[in-house]
């Protein structure tokens, strides 16, 4: 089944889509879904929310979370603040210059020891990303208190938490990708929709305060972030073709 | 509501001279403060001789930086008292521009300090 295509028609599938990532959230469960737009009013350039996000170009204090459990990412410091902008095909992203650009969200609920999935749609510049650096990171910003996205090498993944890795896996730079990692009786990645890596190993405990932007031992070079979704259960197969359609059509990432 | 004017600057300071700058623009109030914490070497490895700041800041915070008199008035339209001395050590020794952080970082002959994941 080629759920990129799916994604790409747009419209009425994407609005379904959403929903069922609506759904996600529905019963009070924990966690965040931010979508950086210009029509949707989640952006705002400064922190406290006072001054919308109007034009490309412009910085972003403040992203709101769309998943209504109020896990909104700031960034008090102006220059710490990344970029509304439009890539080549249209779509909306955040530019991360890699340098100190972050967001910070803090959940309300840690994930502790508890399982948890992220996906995330992002795309480099020419070159690709840093090897070791990363495009979020949760937990205490040490090695052994984490879960992070990252990447081993220019072309291959590392979801990790501290020295529990799952085997990498590879993507194509130059394209916008959708990453995924499942963090809790094992550490698993995957891009792309495709198949899940994982390192057999029951991942660390970790703390609650997201970074988006940053891995644990750096930024990865000037990354646009499409959208991000953080749920602290594992994804059913339908929920996460559903999630993963959404993030497909809004980035532009052709799934396997 | 006035309409913020964003500049982007990429401001390269000496790890000699950080906690001086660190602590002056921290007073210039919450956006600015939390600055030049990313490190940077010649090598890539530690010790930090220098940090980095790069992004989005507002026209008055840009204007600032354009020369040692500037500096001091705009601190003193804060009411913040500093020798012309000392902006002239700051930004005699910072390197301010509109490039981009790895053109600057380049030029400057710097890397970003990274640990191995």
């Amino acid at each position: 089944m080629n759920i990129g295509r799916l994604g790409a028609v747009g419209g009425g599938l994407s609005d379904l889509a959403a929903a069922a990532i609506r759904a996600l959230f529905a019963n009070g469960e924990q966690g965040a879904w931010y979508e950086p737009s210009l029509t949707n009013g989640t952006l705002f350039q400064d922190a406290e929310g006072t001054t919308p996000v109007t034009a490309v170009g412009q910085p972003v204090g403040l992203m709101l979370d769309k998943s209504g459990r109020g896990n909104h990412a700031t960034q008090p410091t102006a220059a710490k603040r990344p970029v509304i902008q439009q890539d080549g095909a249209g779509k909306y992203c955040l530019a991360f210059d890699g340098v100190d650009d972050v967001l910070t969200m803090q959940l309300a609920a840690p994930p502790g020891s508890a399982p948890s999935q992220i996906l995330i749609a992002a795309g480099f510049p020419a070159g690709g990303p840093f090897v070791n650096s990363g495009i979020l990171c949760c937990g205490n910003g040490t090695s052994n208190s984490s879960r992070a996205v990252g990447f081993a090498s220019l072309t291959t993944t590392k979801i990790d938490s501290g020295s529990n890795a799952a085997p990498p896996v590879a993507f194509v730079p130059a394209s916008v990708n959708l990453f995924e990692a499942r963090f809790g009786s094992s550490v698993e990645s995957a891009v792309n929709g495709g198949a899940f890596t994982s390192s057999g190993l029951a991942t660390n405990t970790a703390e609650g305060t997201y970074r988006i932007g940053l891995g644990i031992t750096g930024a990865s070079r000037g990354h646009r972030n499409y959208g991000v979704i953080v749920a602290h259960a594992y994804l059913s197969a339908q929920e996460r073709l559903s999630a993963m359609q959404h993030l497909a059509n809004k980035s532009g990432a052709t799934l396997l | 509501m006035t309409e913020t004017i964003w500049c982007h600057r990429t401001m390269i300071v000496p790890a000699t001279i950080a906690p001086q700058v660190r602590a002056l623009v921290d007073s210039f109030g919450p956006a600015a403060q939390g600055m030049w914490t990313t490190a940077l070497s010649p090598t890539g490895a530690e010790p930090a001789t220098h940090y980095i700041s790069t992004g989005m800041i507002d026209r008055p915070f840009a204007d600032m930086m354009a020369s040692p008199h500037a500096l001091q008035s705009g601190c003193a339209a804060m009411g913040i008292e500093v020798p012309l001395s000392m902006c002239e050590a700051i930004l005699g020794a910072a390197d301010v521009s509109e490039e981009e952080p790895f053109d600057a970082m380049a030029r400057l002959g710097l890397q970003l300090v990274q640990d191995a994941l």
